[in-house]
């Protein structure tokens, strides 16, 4: 049975990790990168990430069935014809206007755009449409094919029909979708950062120290504590994500950045993927 | 290594605190404010123990059982919403005094104390580190600070998740179960603030926001309002959530050496 077609543009780690998801489930994937050799890198990583998964028995269909589902393209007027588009380029908002543009002129209005942002307005994303009701946001999350949760972002202009049809295709895809409203951080990255932000704090009042904080943390039942988990996510990419809160609350003070972590993040340990962060990972 | 303890409270916490003790072969007798019992008729204890997050119900508690606690006895005291210096100067009597928490005591491994400032070169120290050490928890000792770690971050999970919810971001469970698939975490924040205590939350918050004196700390007005209609969580039959009433087991067992517990209110 036809599923239709889904077309992921970006290749990253974000991209590839959506194409599997839907590839996997069933649709026929058209995977965007203007650089060719991130595409091919993409497509290849999906390979690999699924021959394992095949060799420990936990894939219904032969890697090679799924890979014949995904197709790279080099230009996204190729994206035609897809039911739904997400975005998942550099996190920079002229680069996402761009391509909405484009994906805009291209697509007919029933096609869903959404867009991968974890830091951006969907509505400012989709401002520059002239369908924005058919703009949305999908928010999958690190490692895309294993973390069941997508946020699926109204923006002010999201239509109904839209945003039902989204949490239908999550769905499908085996995802668990939850609807939120269009404010920054949306729910998981707002939320989370206090367990972050927090953490710092106290160790920069010298009330614990980051081993501490990390052993108290798990022990209630976290997987990583708040410093273990940074050294996993990247410094830069966590104190990114807590500036662009920050920023995007106009200074709010709940979710000021601590100096630590842009001392951490200037001196380049930023955690395992250096061989050093708040833990050394090089010896 | 058994201890004849005096445990301070009521509630969930204490019953809590209590079942958990006994578990370790110590003696305990529960009181409480309320329904005070004439504490001359008992052995003499080593240890007290005070859940009250409240410094006001602390002083009030204090003040009715000091006399039966000998000078030697240990005693530790929620630190959720208060500094130990503070509480151990209120308290006005030469004791060893160190902050815990007494949040999950059944699951947590680990149990944070905190020092106050009087007693930092106290060499005596080491015992209150030994009494939760004999009883199966790795100890932390943290600095002195209201909420410690675990409560405070916590506390400030649920702030910013009320805050959120408060603001229309999207549904409790919704938020909830976005914490949990999104992130890993063990449970939603609401579902967590339900089982602790939506006014122990609170508590934490308002003793950060008053002693630091920094809007980071302020607590949401919903959180506030849950407290004041009453829906403090699980025990009390609504919080975020509503629940369906649990009969609340009494065991009013009296007499020497034995537990007394009461009903779950505050």
């Amino acid at each position: 049975m036809h599923k239709g077609t889904v077309t992921v543009v970006g290749a990253g780690t974000m991209g590839n990790g959506i194409a599997e998801v839907f590839a996997v489930g069933g649709y026929s994937v058209k995977l965007f990168d203007v650089n060719e050799e991130a595409r091919e890198h993409g497509i290849h990583a999906i390979l690999l990430r699924l021959q394992k998964q095949f060799e420990r028995g936990k894939l219904d269909a032969k890697p090679q069935e799924i890979m014949c589902r995904i197709q790279g393209i080099s230009t996204l007027a190729q994206s035609e014809g897809s039911a739904l588009v997400v975005e998942a380029a550099l996190e920079r908002l002229d680069v996402k206007q761009d391509i909405f543009r484009s994906l805009d002129n291209i697509h007919s209005p029933t096609t869903i755009l959404a867009t991968n942002t974890s830091s951006m307005s969907v509505t400012e994303i989709a401002s520059v449409t002239s369908h924005p009701e058919r703009v949305i946001g999908m928010h999958f999350f690190n490692p895309a094919p294993r973390m069941p949760l997508v946020e699926i972002v109204r923006s002010r202009m999201s239509s109904d029909d839209a945003i039902s049809t989204a949490m239908g295709l999550a769905n499908d895809v085996g995802k668990v979708p939850i609807q939120v409203r269009d404010t920054p951080g949306f729910i998981v990255n707002r939320v989370a950062r206090p367990f972050y932000n927090e953490a710092l704090r106290l160790v920069g009042d010298r009330v614990a120290t980051v081993e501490q904080v990390d052993r108290i943390m798990r022990s209630a039942g976290f997987k990583m504590g708040p410093f273990e988990l940074q050294d996993m996510i990247g410094l830069d990419i966590n104190f990114a994500a807590t500036r662009s809160t920050y920023e995007s609350f106009f200074g709010e003070p709940r979710f000021r950045p601590h100096p630590i972590q842009r001392t951490m993040v200037n001196s380049g340990m930023l955690g395992r993927k250096t061989g050093r962060g708040y833990y050394r990972y090089d010896e | 290594m058994t201890s004849n303890i005096l445990l301070l409270g009521d509630g969930k916490t204490a019953n809590d605190l209590a079942t958990w003790l006994q578990s370790k072969g110590d003696y305990v007798t529960q009181y409480r404010v309320n329904h005070p019992v004439d504490l001359n008729t008992y052995p003499r204890f080593d240890v007290v123990l005070d859940v009250h997050f409240d410094v006001n119900r602390k002083m009030t508690a204090w003040a009715s059982v000091r006399n039966c606690v000998p000078a030697d006895a240990m005693v530790f005291t929620s630190c959720t919403a208060a500094c130990v210096t503070q509480v151990a100067a209120l308290m006005d009597r030469n004791l060893l005094v160190a902050g815990f928490h007494p949040w999950a005591i059944e699951t947590l491994d680990v149990m944070e104390l905190a020092r106050p400032l009087q007693e930092e070169n106290d060499d005596r120290w080491g015992r209150l580190v030994q009494f939760f050490a004999q009883r199966g928890k790795h100890v932390e000792v943290v600095d002195d600070a209201p909420g410690l770690v675990f409560p405070r971050i916590l506390s400030l999970l649920v702030n910013e998740a009320s805050f959120a919810l408060s603001e229309g971001v999207a549904t409790a469970r919704d938020i909830d179960s976005a914490m949990v698939l999104g992130t890993n975490y063990p449970k939603g924040p609401f579902t967590w603030a339900d089982e602790i205590g939506v006014d122990e939350i609170l508590a934490v918050l308002a003793s950060l926001h008053s002693e630091l004196g920094e809007d980071r700390y302020r607590p949401s007005l919903y959180l506030k309002k849950l407290v004041y209609a009453g829906r403090t969580g699980k025990s009390a039959g609504r919080g975020f959530y509503e629940y369906q009433q649990e009969r609340v087991v009494k065991t009013v067992v009296r007499g020497d050496n034995s537990l007394t517990t009461g009903d779950d209110g505050m």
